[in-house]
């Protein structure tokens, strides 16, 4: 039965140690990693002052240490604008919402959000902008301009307004919105370019949840007008960019319905969290498909995957790293579509995935994703407190 | 099998003290140390890659950056989902031939 081990101990015999190795690999893998990985995530979910403070003040003090206005430069200046925007945008609406949850904290964030405002709308921020329209959108918007890049501009101004109505830079969010608006809403297709020839339904999505956050900043009986016209647009947007997977499309042909690219988790995701400021039915939706579409998950940690079944693809920048068909991208963002449209057990198991892979980590007052930096970290705060429209 | 047997020797050296104190060290404690070794190790790389971007490094190919970022990731993968079900494996094996040793027909 056994046989001697070189060390002078016995040996069980070779099926028994093979039986012996998958018990135990499958006894531990389905009941420890889901224990010790992502012990923070419950009180995430619920909000806890004790799991989002480190977090935001670990974004907040990347923000507050950058005395450039952009974070990388690695010499392909639309990455490096897009990224410093996507930086800024999250850091807003990270540390907003988490001002939002525990109101104390609104003086202490306050200054770091209006400093993030501002280079966020600072034109030469994202200069590749104004190197492919001939202006920044923040400066002027030829008419039929399409400027949809401006939605994650204007959805960081308006978690700012959100808290601080009178802020400094309350006209050009109020002119951003809409001249935004008047765009979105003449828009046949709902759709709108993003830069020339390139139209993104995830920006759009942007955009539209950018103008529901200034209605619900600014109030007012205007409100109203707006919630009634994105109702309308939601209908020409759904119809225009929504596979029949449910999945959104990540690009289309400009002025046409016709796809450029398929339909994509991490744009599904990302649309999904960027319409519960403004469209939460259309959130709801698009969060339902990644429940059913895209939803991966195995020993209680989850993913979302990239390509809706039937399509396939390399993935790209938006995506990140793709493993078996889960992204990166789509897991991350997945995560602030699951809080907005709260859903518990969907959101436990992405976030235990984030921590596997991020691996949370405390210095002092601190807690941050070691393998994130300034645009892991910005993105996972926004998602990881992403609140549902009626706690805006 | 007989106590002239082949087997016998054996299970009066897994059941003698000082023989299983060895094994012991080959196997579940070897394992222990292991990790042992691998927590400051993980631990080092998150605060070292945490006060950096290492997003930069990768943007910009950096090797030492990249290099942290691989080790890190293997490290945390290894600590995460392998020592745990290597360290219970040993456990278990050396669990069975205690008792095999015990209640083996040659004693």
């Amino acid at each position: 039965m056994h046989r001697s081990a070189p060390g002078g101990g016995a040996r069980l015999s070779l099926p028994l140690r093979g039986g012996l190795l998958l018990l135990t690999l499958g006894l531990v893998l389905a009941l420890l990693p889901r224990q010790v990985v992502g012990r923070a995530g419950p009180g995430l979910y619920r909000g806890h002052l004790d799991q989002q403070r480190p977090l935001a003040e670990d974004v907040a003090a990347r923000v507050n240490a950058k005395a450039d206005v952009v974070f990388y430069h690695t010499g392909f200046s639309r990455f490096d604008g897009q990224s410093a925007v996507a930086i800024y945008q999250m850091t807003l609406l990270g540390l907003g919402q988490v001002a939002l949850e525990h109101p104390e904290l609104r003086a202490k964030f306050l200054p770091v959000m209006r400093v993030a405002a501002r280079r966020l709308a600072e034109p030469s921020t994202l200069a590749y902008a104004a190197h492919v329209y001939g202006q920044h959108g923040v400066s002027y918007m030829a008419p039929g301009a399409g400027h949809a890049y401006l939605g994650y501009i204007n959805l960081g101004l308006g978690m700012l307004r959100r808290l601080e109505p009178d802020m400094a830079l309350a006209p050009l969010h109020d002119r951003l919105s809409e001249q935004l608006a008047t765009r979105l809403f003449s828009s046949e297709t709902g759709l709108i370019e993003t830069y020339p020839g390139e139209t993104w339904p995830p920006d759009v999505a942007a955009v539209a949840g950018s103008i529901g956050l200034h209605a619900l900043a600014t109030g007012g009986p205007r409100a109203a007008q707006v919630a009634a016209k994105l109702k309308q647009w939601e209908a020409r947007f759904a119809r225009c960019a929504i596979d029949k997977s449910g999945y959104l499309v990540q690009r289309t042909v400009s002025h046409s319905c016709q796809p450029a690219d398929a339909p994509r988790g991490s744009g599904t995701a990302v649309a999904s969290y960027f319409l519960s400021f403004g469209a939460p039915e259309l959130s709801k939706r698009l969060f339902s498909a990644l429940e059913r579409e895209g939803q991966r998950s195995l020993f209680g940690f989850g993913g979302v995957a990239e390509y809706a079944s039937g399509f396939s693809g390399p993935g790209d920048g938006n995506a990140g790293p793709i493993l078996f068909g889960v992204s990166v991208g789509a897991t991350g963002f997945a995560i602030g579509a699951a809080r907005a449209n709260q859903a518990p057990e969907f959101y436990l198991e992405l976030y235990r995935t984030a921590a596997l892979f991020g691996i949370p980590t405390d210095t002092h007052d601190t807690r941050s994703f070691a393998v994130g930096g300034a645009l892991g970290n910005a993105l996972l705060l926004a998602m990881l407190t992403a609140r549902p429209a009626e706690a805006l | 099998m007989t106590e002239t047997g082949p087997v016998a020797p054996q299970v009066a050296v897994a059941a003698e003290p000082s023989a299983r104190g060895a094994s012991a060290w080959t196997g579940p404690g070897r394992v222990l140390f292991v990790g042992l070794v691998c927590v400051p190790v993980e631990l080092g790389l998150a605060h070292g890659l945490a006060s950096g971007d290492p997003i930069e490094a990768l943007m910009r190919g950096q090797l030492a950056g990249l290099a942290a970022l691989g080790l890190l990731l293997a490290v945390r993968l290894f600590l995460v989902l392998i020592w745990p079900s290597w360290l219970s494996y040993r456990l278990l094996t050396l669990a069975l031939l205690s008792w095999r040793a015990r209640h083996s027909p040659s004693r």
